[in-house]
């Protein structure tokens, strides 16, 4: 684990609902432990309904915790703010607004003394960064869902925020508009050394943009279960990601934990309540796999089980 | 060999005019006196009647050409005014206009910022949803005596009617409208620290529009209904008055010319509210 200072730290997190039959309410994850560093791009995965989402908007500021708190940058995370850019799983456009006034009115929130001019420049280069030169003055309802998505990417840079946030941006996308928007955003990630957190359900998609992918055991007291360290080296491609020695161990990993080993913790648990530290999954631990690059150095741990448990 | 297709324009269009034809020969044979039998043969007829159409028949029901021959009369020379019981159309029309104007507008400067507080508070919803259940269903009309013994002026009073119609629908809607913004929007805005005004006008507004518009508009329909009864209570100016003052007078064709003005100045009014309805609508 790096030893420098996390950007992100989220300490204790719990969310308890009131149970909607009026009977014991519901927790639907704690004891939530996680840092992300700058520049990392962090996936989140999990079953439906664990509550990756309730985490999503507690980070955001749009939700309180029960329990627990989130620092950003040494400070307390207590409301929205504009240091964190949200992607809203619906992209969530102004329908009355064009897709640069969109952006523009973003600009404007972050920068409100700026001209008019200074206004429209600087949305317009997000725009073209997504590759929406041309349909700027198009509304919303003219776009495609691909052509949307990106305009709430655009929405979502132009504010330079410290932090970028997403909810399954992509889950509405047939595969291959999720491609391609997928490779603009690695471009523009590996550009700007934006900080994000992101929620997938797709393995794929995690594996070829995230440092690290957070697992999440299935709810009540969901926790994050494991930590895995994508250890695929950057540049990445699509196309040849997939011969790495790393890739396969990591995909199965990730794989087998939505198949089986999600039910394992949470409220199937003996004492549902006791604290609990993720495992860390790194494929680097491996020798199985025998990689054939000179790259990759046998660890001590050589012949050890893929999975280790580490104070997290 | 190409068959003439008719777009779905042209054969409604056509079917109106086809319409329109048939009214005006049902109309016509109703109304014809009995000596003549058949459409063709009246010509000479409406000869004799334009002569002396008003003194032979003053209570009688006109026949198209009749009504035709007022109706041209009558807007050629819309703003004359001779006295109390004998002015233009165009200003009998003006007054009521201007008094729906004034009570639809009050009626929006309130009824619009109380909507906002209302639709953006389930405390103040909650507070004031009996009063508005309570008073709602009051026909308008019963205000009018609490009105001429408060305000004392036949003219305010019947703006103080038309003021309180207006206020239920534009405040219904605006309430609707605000509480129903989609959250997502409003998420977007907090995201962005954007300040109360600005989300006021730049997010919830533009949100509620249509819903506030289609609010506007019903209580602009039912007001142009009211002006025309308050007016026939209250006497003195308007195309309410105007209506009563010709049945008075027995000249059904008069009536009928001001319903037909009722019926187009109250189109008149719809449409403008359809077409800014439109401007600010969008798809989502
Ligand atoms: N307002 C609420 N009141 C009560 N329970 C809620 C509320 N919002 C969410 N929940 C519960 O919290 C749990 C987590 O919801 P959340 O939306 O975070 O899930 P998720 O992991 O994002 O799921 P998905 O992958 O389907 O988006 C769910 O079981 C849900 O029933
Ligand atoms: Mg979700």
């Amino acid at each position: 684990m790096s030893t420098s200072h996390p950007f992100l730290q989220v300490e204790n997190l719990a969310r308890v609902y009131p149970s909607p039959t009026g009977g014991d309410p519901v927790t639907v994850f704690d004891h939530v432990n996680f840092r992300i560093h700058k520049g990392e791009f962090v996936c989140v995965t999990g079953h439906s309904g664990c509550g990756k989402s309730t985490i999503l908007n507690i980070l955001a500021g749009l939700d309180a915790a029960t329990i627990g708190n989130v620092f950003m940058d040494g400070r307390e995370v207590a409301g929205p703010s504009l240091d964190r850019g949200v992607i809203f799983q619906s992209h969530a456009l102004m329908p009355w607004l064009t897709v640069l006034e969109n952006v523009s009115f973003a600009v404007k929130s972050r920068w409100p003394s700026r001209t008019k001019t200074q206004i429209r420049d600087h949305a317009m280069r997000y725009i073209e960064l997504v590759g929406l030169k041309g349909a700027e003055h198009k509304k919303p309802s003219q776009l495609s869902g691909g052509m949307k998505q990106r305009v709430g990417i655009a929405r979502a840079f132009s504010i330079e925020p410290k932090m970028l946030l997403m909810d399954e941006p992509f889950g509405a996308l047939d595969a291959l508009t999720r491609g391609v928007i997928q490779d603009e955003l690695l471009k523009i990630c590996a550009e700007t050394q934006q900080t994000v957190f992101m929620i997938t359900h797709d393995v794929d998609e995690a594996i070829l943009l995230s440092d690290k992918i957070m697992l999440m055991s299935n709810g009540p007291h969901a926790r994050i279960a494991e930590i895995v360290n994508n250890t695929l080296p950057r540049p990445r491609e699509r196309s040849a990601i997939h011969k790495h020695a790393h890739y396969y161990p990591i995909r199965t990993h990730l794989v087998d934990f939505l198949v089986s080993r999600s039910k394992l913790f949470g409220g199937q648990r003996d004492a549902p309540d006791a604290p609990s530290s993720p495992s860390v999954f790194d494929p680097e631990d491996m020798v199985e796999a025998a990689p054939a690059e000179a790259t990759v150095v046998p660890l001590p741990q050589a012949g050890k089980p893929h999975i280790h448990l580490v104070n997290a | 060999m190409k068959r003439m297709t008719l777009t779905l324009g042209q054969k409604s269009a056509l079917l109106s005019l086809a319409l329109f034809v048939v009214f005006l020969l049902v109309w016509q044979l109703a109304t014809q006196p009995e000596t003549q039998g058949l459409a063709a043969d009246v010509d000479p007829e409406y000869a004799a009647l334009m002569g002396g159409g008003t003194a032979s028949s003053a209570s009688s029901f006109p026949t198209p050409v009749q009504m035709a021959q007022t109706v041209w009369e009558r807007l050629s020379d819309p703003f004359y005014d001779n006295g109390p019981n004998d002015k233009g159309i165009g200003i009998q029309l003006a007054y009521s206009i201007a008094r729906v104007l004034a009570g639809f507008f009050l009626a929006a400067a309130v009824a619009i910022p109380l909507g906002f507080v209302i639709g953006n508070s389930r405390v103040f919803y909650q507070a004031l949803d009996p009063y508005v259940q309570l008073l709602k269903p009051i026909s308008p009309l019963a205000w009018m005596p609490l009105a001429l013994y408060t305000i004392k002026d036949a003219s305010a009073s019947s703006i103080f009617v038309i003021f309180i119609c207006s206020l239920w629908p534009m405040l219904i809607n605006t309430a609707h409208g605000v509480a129903n913004v989609k959250k997502e929007w409003l998420d977007v805005s907090r995201t962005l620290e954007v300040n109360p005004f600005r989300k006021a006008f730049r997010v919830i507004l533009p949100a509620a529009a249509p819903t506030i518009l289609a609010g506007m508009r019903i209580s602009m329909g039912i007001a142009w209904l009211v002006i025309v009864a308050a007016e026939m209570l209250v006497g003195g100016t308007g195309i309410g008055y105007f209506v009563w003052n010709e049945w008075n007078n027995l000249s059904i064709t008069n009536v009928l010319f001001a319903i037909f003005m009722i019926g187009v100045v109250g189109m008149v009014l719809d449409s403008l509210f359809g077409l800014l309805g439109r401007r600010v609508a969008y798809q989502e």
